[in-house]
């Protein structure tokens, strides 16, 4: 019974790897994979080179830990929270209201936020009534990967929050009423039977988000971003945009994508391992 | 009962490999039967197919039951030339087009026609996706072609094909040069109620968006996006011509690291932090910057093209009836001239011809007969083109005037399609047919030949007060621009200035004409980055000045120098 799904991930999954071999030619479409010259590493030296390589590396890399973690830390956070709410359909109603969001397109959302962040913005004018400067939070360097990890995590968190929600049902009821016989408060239950409850989910979650180290997210940098915020805002991603589908160059292209790839696949082997010798915790 | 897997698992491997094998080689021909198409006696037999993209720009502006792949024109084309053209795929705007054609270029399935701007053409050619057109010019080019072509080569001074050269030969054929007017623009009633004239100097012009800001300290004193293409008007009145390659010394050097440049920044850099510039100009881009502010009658001086007209500035006369905007010629440089530069001669897009299409002649054999019954009314070029022993295949014939000139828009007018030709249109320039295929008629010679637009016949028909006495189209565009008297008084001050600029040959164009170079498409996208952000950087007061210092340092060692050495090795070409 697996033979169909084996063979259509085959043909579907691996056979179209073999077009990685252009991130190891000088790749003409016209000539196609077979024809075109191949020139080693000569393009992944080019990008190791290249004078911002380093710049691009690490706004990748600090707005994608920044969104995994705050991602995290604030599902985490919220579903704890609504767990605590016992009025039925004011939780139900806030949980959906709150993951919503994750169903539009980051084209929309970056036009409301351009507004919103906008130095005449709603969120201005409320930082301005308490007495501060107002800041330029899409044009500013010092704000831009905040604000990326910030709106990032506010389209996302009510979505993760419903896989730790369904962690939480899972936890046996008879755990609760035998701390509270033995006179825990909410706090202690919390830190005692909930949390450890859990855990797994978190280390699966977190695992998982691991792979995702060099997703710096794509669609809503290109929507938000502009010239004054390349220093922090322009990522592999970006770059990869700007140099393979404007500038025509599909091998530079194909080798920063599987140079990401490789980090990738690093990351969620060592990071499995680990999650298996210290939560002894297994996925696949 | 493993081993038996394995056979599986193996057997599956095998069928896979040979599903994909398939993928790569083409499928058998089925025309191998069909007889071999000929060209005989000015027509294919059997008709050949071309498949080439088509604009959606107003999809429904057509006379009843008609489209873009079924209307008199291609009618007209299969029946008089045997030529079937196709759709391949329709595009709303021009980025969609390029964005679609080189996604078809990198899975090879290529358009026949290609349409798009120069430097992807170029691209494409280099890349071996397109055709060289040199012999095939040279080959199947009537007399008449070969001659307009030679006349529009005189009037650019050479350089028609320059833009799509690569290895000594072309790859596409240019359109239009007309569409690069650009204008500078101001409020002509808010001038007024300042007292102030015209502004001849960036000093005079400085006056303006002071008082200006002033008066209305929310409005768009200098409306500019990110693109910073509205800067030109700075950047040009002081010598300052970014993204273009200028003339130092008998070399080519890039405008955006010259010292004008600079100068220009700093003077950018005022503007912004007297509040002329919106502070938040860096996160919008044409919309939100020019055309929402436009047409809310919240602007006062812009730079961009002669069509801004029809919008945004519509907006802004419906919006406000005392409003009038203005276009003024290119400030005085610092050398006390007064010209107008512009990137290129040409509209910057071109026709070519996929790789391996088995029948370009037809392009060229449909251009032949597009030139023929397209100039077959002038007298003049017939006599000419008698005394070099070519002959008009069509007739001339009376003027055409639409059989129901009572239509809104000219899309609409319906013809007499049983004339010889496709001579129901009198005029080619500005229907939804000509955009059909091939090359433009206009783009090449024609427009160029005849140098004498339709603007240029409204305006001086609208002095003389013969309006009557134009054309259907003509007069059906006079009727379109003056359906808003403000439109009509701006676009005619409009063409006056373009005409005193080409009456004093006061139109100068990038030095650099060619065909992106190979250091170019390597180091763009850094190259563009470190410029953009300089700028923007500078103007927006987060840098210093002296950023711009450590700018063109960046911009040799990143690779700019050697696109400079590229780039005058063209230009030595040039001379030999």
């Amino acid at each position: 019974m697996l033979i169909p799904g084996i063979v259509a991930i085959f043909i579907f999954k691996y056979v179209p790897m073999y077009g990685v071999i252009i991130a190891f030619q000088d790749y003409r479409p016209i000539q196609g994979i077979l024809g075109s010259d191949f020139v080693g590493l000569h393009w992944f030296r080019f990008v190791v080179r290249m004078p911002h390589f380093t710049n691009i590396l690490r706004n990748t890399f600090v707005i994608a830990v920044g969104k995994v973690v705050a991602d995290q830390v604030v599902a985490i956070a919220f579903a704890l929270l609504l767990n605590e709410i016992r009025v039925r359909w004011y939780k139900r109603s806030l949980q959906t209201a709150v993951y919503l969001p994750n169903f539009l397109s980051w084209v929309i959302i970056g036009g409301i936020f351009i507004d919103i962040l906008s130095t005449r913005g709603i969120l201005n004018d409320f930082i301005a009534m308490l007495g501060f400067e107002r800041q330029f939070f899409l044009g500013s360097n010092r704000w831009f990967q905040f604000t990326m990890i910030w709106t990032d995590v506010w389209k996302q968190f009510g979505f993760n929050a419903i896989l730790y929600l369904a962690a939480l049902t899972s936890i046996n009821p008879e755990l609760y009423e035998s701390a509270i016989i033995d006179g825990a408060n909410r706090a202690q239950q919390i830190r005692r039977i909930t949390i450890p409850g859990m855990m797994a989910t978190i280390i699966l979650l977190a695992t998982l988000n691991l792979g995702q180290i060099m997703e710096a997210g794509f669609e809503q940098i290109l929507v938000m971003y502009n010239p004054a915020v390349y220093r922090t805002g322009d990522i592999i991603d970006t770059f990869v945009y700007r140099a393979g589908i404007i500038d025509g160059q599909y091998s530079l292209a194909a080798a920063v994508g599987l140079g990401k790839s490789v980090v990738a696949f690093v990351l969620i082997v060592v990071s499995y391992r680990l999650a298996y010798r210290y939560a002894g915790y297994r996925i696949f | 009962m493993a081993r038996r897997g394995l056979v599986i698992v193996v057997a599956v491997l095998l069928i896979g490999l040979a599903v994909a094998g398939t993928a790569f080689g083409r499928g058998v021909d089925e025309e191998m039967v069909a007889p071999e198409p000929q060209f005989v006696d000015g027509r294919f037999e059997p008709p050949i197919t071309i498949t080439t993209p088509m604009s959606v720009h107003d999809p429904d502006n057509w006379p009843d039951g008609q489209s873009f792949a079924d209307n008199p024109f291609i009618w007209w084309v299969e029946r008089e030339l045997g030529i079937r053209i196709e759709p391949s795929y329709y595009f709303p705007d021009h980025d969609t087009n390029v964005e679609r054609l080189m996604l078809a270029a990198a899975a090879d399935d290529m358009p026949d026609v290609i349409y798009a701007p120069d430097q992807d053409i170029a691209r494409l050619a280099r890349e071996g996706a397109s055709m060289p057109l040199d012999d095939i010019f040279e080959q199947y080019a009537s007399p008449l072609t070969e001659y307009l072509i030679e006349v529009a080569q005189e009037s650019v001074g050479g350089t028609l094909f320059y833009p799509t050269t690569v290895d000594g030969q072309f790859y596409g054929a240019p359109h239009s040069p007309e569409n690069v007017w650009e204008k500078n623009w101001i409020r002509s009633d808010l001038l007024e109620e300042f007292g102030l004239d015209m502004p001849e100097t960036l000093d005079d012009l400085e006056v303006a968006p002071e008082a200006y800001h002033e008066a209305y300290p929310e409005g768009r004193a200098f409306a500019m996006a990110n693109d910073l293409h509205a800067a030109s008007m700075v950047f040009h009145a002081m010598g300052a011509y970014p993204e273009m390659w200028v003339e130092r010394n008998g070399e080519l050097e890039y405008g955006s690291i010259q010292p004008e440049t600079r100068d220009a920044l700093a003077r950018l850099a005022e503007w912004y932090e007297n509040g002329w510039i919106d502070s938040e100009f860096v996160v919008h881009d044409f919309g939100p910057a020019v055309l929402e502010p436009a047409a809310a009658g919240n602007l006062f001086a812009n730079h961009g093209a002669w069509w801004f007209i029809w919008w945004p500035w519509v907006g802004m006369w419906e919006n406000n009836p005392e409003a009038q905007i203005m276009p003024f010629p290119p400030l005085e440089r610092p050398d006390g001239e007064r010209v107008a530069v512009l990137s290129s001669p040409f509209y910057g897009w071109s026709t070519g011809i996929r790789a391996g299409f088995e029948y370009p002649e037809a392009l060229i054999y449909l251009l032949n007969e597009k030139v023929d019954s397209y100039h077959r009314n002038n007298l003049e070029l017939r006599e000419i083109m008698a005394e070099r022993g070519y002959e008009f295949k069509y007739p001339v014939t009376e003027v055409q005037e639409p059989l129901n000139p009572e239509a809104e828009q000219p899309f609409l007018y319906q013809y007499d399609y049983e004339m010889p030709g496709w001579g129901f249109f009198n005029e080619l320039g500005e229907t939804h047919f000509n955009r059909a295929v091939g090359f433009f008629t206009y783009s090449l010679p024609d427009r160029l030949f005849r140098r004498d637009g339709m603007f240029q016949r409204i305006y001086h028909a609208y002095q003389e007060g013969t309006i009557d006495q134009l054309r259907a189209e003509d007069r059906a565009e006079f009727r379109n621009l003056s359906d808003i008297e403000r439109r009509l008084e701006t676009h005619l001050r409009s063409v006056e200035i373009v005409m005193d600029l080409q009456e004093r040959d006061a139109i100068e164009y990038d030095r650099f004409l060619g065909a992106p170079t190979p250091s170019m498409a390597e180091h763009d996208a850094y190259l563009t980055r470190i410029e953009e952000e300089t700028f923007v950087g500078i103007i927006m007061g987060d840098r210093s000045i002296e950023a711009f210092d450590r700018f063109v340092d960046q911009w040799l060692d990143g690779g700019g120098a050697a696109i400079s050495e590229e780039v005058n090795e063209w230009f030595i070409g040039l001379e030999q």
